[in-house]
């Protein structure tokens, strides 16, 4: 559909000129080296001063023919240790619902920035995995400890 | 059972069919409160598709759609004061009938309305850079414009090849050349491309377009050889004196140096003034030569002339006869005598036609002088004429008037005058006449 495309053509120029420090974020190539601007990779960094610091996750973008009026999925390659992200990978916010707070206008930076915030808030109102929803639930200091690993793992 | 609440999917289907039926008519009404900017719901069928466009600055946060993040094109606004492209928001909303702001549920066709003039104005106003820069026009234009300059005079819109059976289309500036669609080889890589995407290709993408310069090693396009030959500056050119003399040959970047410091340089102005000498020189010398000529052509005259009795031909060069008898020198042969005589001749002849133009043109002037008043005069008499015969026939009316008045009043006059003036009519009769006179001057 044009307008996702065109959609996705002005996100990459406006990510390209102004984008939060220490993410990266860009559409992939297809194996024919041709620019796929559904499916963007990119890199959300631990905020600073948490638990994330120091870790950049991997995460895909996949934009379906129906954006802007569908949120893009969003999920972290390989699957993140997180109360919020389900065992494929697949973050579970609200925003990124379209039953609940997604909305056309939310650019890719605000998904990029709503998605550092969850992983230091998490929200256990609607856990996606049983591991660390538990551990976060039950024993915080195991929590941590799995999460400093996790960030050393995905130190850039 | 068919229920009461039918499926969601049934009514989605059916505002969506509704929306897309209303479409038209919404983009009617846009187009006609957006103004003549051509940022209205039709220009999005148009040549241009204004949401495709690069802005010449930073485009304003609040003119920016928040469906497509590009500048609003055809501009509506919600009942909750969000405002969309009218498009952007069509396509949006049947796909989920709520506002994509607050997502609150939203009427398409009764709350929403075209925005506000200003809006529209402001989106006019956004720089935008022509569409076709990619083939080279760097024009950049207000976006109202953008429009009527593509479909009209931009000289790099693709515009049908004016071939009659080719189907291709060509840019505006080639559509003179004729047909450019046959194929052809480019010389640097060996590709095959149509013609007329040659140029295109040569400049921006052929892979081996780029050469770098064997002197200077800066990289320049193939095609554009001969004006990098014109300013390389390792190219070897001679020195600025060579035409008086200077034989060095250097770099482009050491002539300007050299050409301070060159040995030639205190003789460069004189070598000028002295070509200028030397033509001067070579004009002189000509008139010299034509001077001998005549010279020679009055001693040889000198010599016959005594004997033909023709001295009055030549009367502008008097000779001091002394002189030319002095210098005389005698004809080598009889032809030599002829051919002066002739010569001679010649030129009387000459003098003589000069002389009868002259005076054939003085005669014509003088003819011209006196006709023209005479003609002058003419037209006076002419008009003189008309008024005298007006005059005559104004008189010759009158008579005839008076003269039938006074047949026929007689007569006529108890009648036409029993009404008003019964009384006094024979007395007054001779003064009515001389009033009907009065009231009807005579008019030149």
């Amino acid at each position: 559909m044009a307008l996702c495309n065109m959609r996705l053509a002005e996100e990459r120029k406006q990510w390209r000129k102004d984008h939060p420090f220490g993410f990266w974020a860009r559409p992939v190539k297809r194996s024919d080296g041709v620019m796929d601007l559904k499916v963007w990779e990119c890199g959300i960094p631990g905020k600073e001063k948490t638990l994330w610091e120091g870790g950049v996750f991997k995460m895909t973008m996949t934009f379906p023919d129906e954006y802007p009026t569908k949120p893009p999925k969003c999920k972290f390659t390989p699957p993140l240790f997180h109360p919020n992200v389900y065992p494929s990978g697949t973050v579970c916010l609200s925003i990124l619902n379209e039953e609940e707070g997604w909305k056309p206008a939310i650019t890719v930076k605000q998904i990029a920035l709503g998605v550092q915030d969850l992983l230091d808030n998490p929200n256990p109102e609607s856990p996606a995995q049983a591991e660390a929803y538990n551990l976060f639930k039950k024993d915080k200091a195991e929590y941590e400890r799995r999460v400093r690993r996790v960030v050393r793992e995905n130190a850039p | 059972m068919p229920p009461p609440n039918t499926p969601e999917e049934g009514v989605v289907a059916t505002n969506t069919s509704s929306i897309l039926a209303l479409r038209p008519s919404m983009s009617r009404d846009g187009g006609g409160d957006g103004g003549g900017g051509g940022g209205g719901g039709p220009s999005s069928a148009a040549a241009v598709d204004l949401r495709l466009l690069e802005y010449e600055d930073a485009v304003d946060e609040n003119l920016i759609c928040p469906i497509c993040r590009v500048a609003l094109v055809g501009p509506v606004i919600t009942n909750c004061d969000h405002v969309f492209c009218h498009r952007c928001l069509v396509q949006a909303h049947a796909l989920n009938p709520v506002c994509p702001v607050d997502r609150l549920p939203l009427k398409l066709v009764s709350e929403t309305r075209p925005a506000p003039k200003i809006v529209q104005n402001q989106l006019d106003n956004l720089n935008v850079r022509c569409p076709n820069h990619a083939r080279g026009c760097h024009l950049v234009v207000a976006r109202s414009l953008v429009e009527n300059h593509v479909t009209r005079y931009c000289d790099k819109t693709m515009v049908p090849c004016p071939h009659p059976s080719c189907e291709h289309t060509v840019v505006r500036n080639d559509v003179g050349k004729g047909c450019l669609h046959y194929d052809v080889q480019c010389e640097y890589c060996e590709g095959n491309m149509l013609k007329a995407d040659l140029e295109i290709h040569q400049d921006q993408k052929c892979p081996n377009r780029k050469k770098d310069c064997e002197l200077c090693s800066a990289e320049f396009v193939r095609n554009k050889q001969e004006e990098h030959m014109k300013e390389c500056p390792e190219v070897e050119v001679s020195c600025k004196y060579a035409p008086f003399g200077c034989t060095q040959q250097m770099s482009r970047k050491m002539a300007e140096g050299h050409g301070e410091k060159c040995d030639y340089r205190v003789v460069g102005p004189v070598g000028e003034q002295l070509a200028e000498l030397r033509s001067e020189l070579t004009a002189l010398q000509e008139k010299d030569r034509m001077k001998d000529r005549r010279i020679k052509f009055l001693e040889n005259r000198g010599y016959t002339l005594p004997a033909s009795n023709a001295t009055e031909a030549i009367s502008d060069i008097s000779l001091p006869e002394s002189s030319t008898n002095a210098d005389m020198a005698p004809y080598e042969s009889r032809d030599q005598y002829f051919l002066s005589l002739f010569e001679t001749m010649e030129s009387k002849v000459e003098r003589l036609s000069s002389a009868l133009a002259e005076v054939e043109g003085r005669h014509s002037m003088m003819l011209i002088n006196e006709t023209l008043q005479i003609k002058d005069q003419l037209t006076e008499i002419r008009s003189t004429l008309g008024v005298l015969g007006m005059h005559v026939r104004w008189l010759m009316n009158f008579r005839l008037q008076e003269r039938g008045r006074v047949g026929a009043g007689s007569p006529a006059m108890p009648g036409s005058l029993a009404g008003n003036q019964q009384g006094t009519s024979d007395p007054n009769l001779p003064r009515r006449l001389s009033d009907t006179m009065r009231e009807h001057p005579p008019r030149l």
